[in-house]
């Protein structure tokens, strides 16, 4: 790709669909605008496409059968994942104020992963004409975890996991069992299945109206992000730097390390888009079990109301751009 | 009418199994749970998206004896202590005293 071809990929990228209804979304939320999406119509959204997501990676990891490179890029994955929180923590303590359990848990959202950032990304890199695995969907389950973990660890409590006074295993369960997760697994494991004629039979339903879903999904997650981002006017300014520069850092360390481990090109981008992306549904939930007194307007503020749509806008061309320059 | 104690505990989604845990245990015969829509606390306004399933509040309604109401309070305290949360407590009469 030359200059040329980045710049069109990336205005490519600012007039799609998603990313405009997205922009809208962030608008009507700042504006205060009266336009909303049902909470309970977001949940069913929200759950179709990780039934989507996972089902059109089942049945394609199954067409393909198993490919060394899945083993290869899930242990990079769930490495990298467990490493991230670390070395956020270790920064947001050196850069701000905050105290160890905010920036431990705020660290673990960038650890882990962001399923409607892979979603874009990977409608992007088809639209660019990148191709991918379908094994990628299993990839991201197995990096949304372990940041949880590292967490637990940084902050001294990988024993006991919560506060005392609740159960741990409302933690457990909610890691492991949460409705996002056993959707995208489960959907995963049933195209895995059903394979290429389960596909057949599902492809309406997971392949042209996954666009649509997808851009109504992120018209409501503009309106939330400009509701979230109302609160950064009591962040430092250093963390919202840190929430920009971070990703980026995050992404180039995931394009080199698939690079490494030999990954093709279209698995490598998306696996720099995952590296890049930040939580926003598993690790806050996690975090209210696990960390009650880690401030949440930090950490939401920071993943939802500035990765996500950075990730969005700029973050998915760049990365693209990136690992074009890797694998050149 | 029979006077009894209502308690309105407004906790964290996720809390909900504990609290219901909670009213189980000192012996409440019933409860009701309603789903907050949006609101204001000490970490500024909030309001349900349909995302951040975990975040969303919950408000348990129970109606017990006072004695009850007191174990109640005991446990839900030592919870609070680490989650948020928020409990009242009001006097009220009730028809149906066998309810209770």
């Amino acid at each position: 790709m030359d200059l040329m071809e980045n710049l069109q990929s990336a205005v490519a990228n600012l007039t799609s669909p998603a990313v405009l209804f997205f922009l809208m979304g962030m608008f009507a939320g700042a504006a205060r605008s009266e336009l909303s999406l049902p909470d309970q119509a977001a949940k069913t959204l929200s759950l179709y496409l990780m039934l989507a997501i996972g089902f059109k990676g089942g049945a394609a990891a199954s067409a393909a059968g198993m490919e060394p490179q899945f083993l290869l890029l899930g242990a990079i994955g769930l490495l990298l994942s467990f490493a991230i929180p670390f070395i956020a923590f270790a920064l947001l303590r050196c850069i701000s104020k905050l105290d160890r359990t905010t920036a431990a848990a705020t660290a673990a959202h960038y650890g882990s992963v962001s399923i409607v950032t892979f979603a874009a990304g990977g409608e992007y890199l088809s639209a660019m004409g990148v191709a991918f695995d379908g094994f990628m969907a299993a990839v991201l389950a197995l990096m949304e975890t372990p940041a949880i973990l590292a967490a637990l660890i940084i902050v001294g409590r990988s024993k006991e996991l919560t506060e005392p006074a609740h159960r741990k295993s409302d933690l457990v369960r909610e890691v492991f069992l949460n409705g996002a997760t056993v959707m995208l697994v489960g959907a995963f494991v049933v195209g895995a299945i059903s394979g290429p004629a389960g596909m057949a039979k599902l492809d309406v339903f997971v392949n042209p109206l996954f666009q649509g879903a997808l851009c109504l999904f992120l018209l409501d997650m503009g309106l939330v992000a400009a509701r979230q981002l109302r609160n950064a006017n009591q962040i430092e300014v250093r963390l919202l730097a840190f929430a920009l520069i971070f990703p980026l850092t995050a992404g180039i360390a995931g394009a080199l390390l698939a690079r490494v481990v030999g990954a093709d090109f279209g698995n490598g981008v998306l696996f720099a888009i995952l590296s890049a992306s930040a939580s926003y549904i598993a690790v806050p939930a996690a975090m209210r079990i696990s960390m009650p007194k880690a401030d949440a307007g930090v950490y939401l503020t920071l993943s939802l109301g500035v990765t996500f749509p950075f990730n969005l806008v700029i973050g998915i061309p760049t990365y693209l751009i990136i690992a074009t320059g890797i694998w050149s | 009418m029979v006077q009894k104690t209502r308690l309105d505990i407004m906790v964290e989604a996720h809390a909900l199994g504990v609290v219901e845990n909670i009213l189980e245990k000192a012996g409440a015969k019933g409860w009701t749970v309603f789903a907050g829509v949006q609101g204001s606390g000490s970490s500024g306004r909030w309001q349900n998206s349909g995302i951040n399933a975990a975040a969303e509040m919950r408000l348990i309604v129970v109606v017990v004896q006072p004695g009850i109401a007191q174990s109640i309070l005991s446990d839900i305290g030592n919870f609070f202590a680490a989650y948020p949360g928020i409990v009242t407590a009001a006097e009220v009469s009730v028809l149906r005293s066998e309810k209770f």
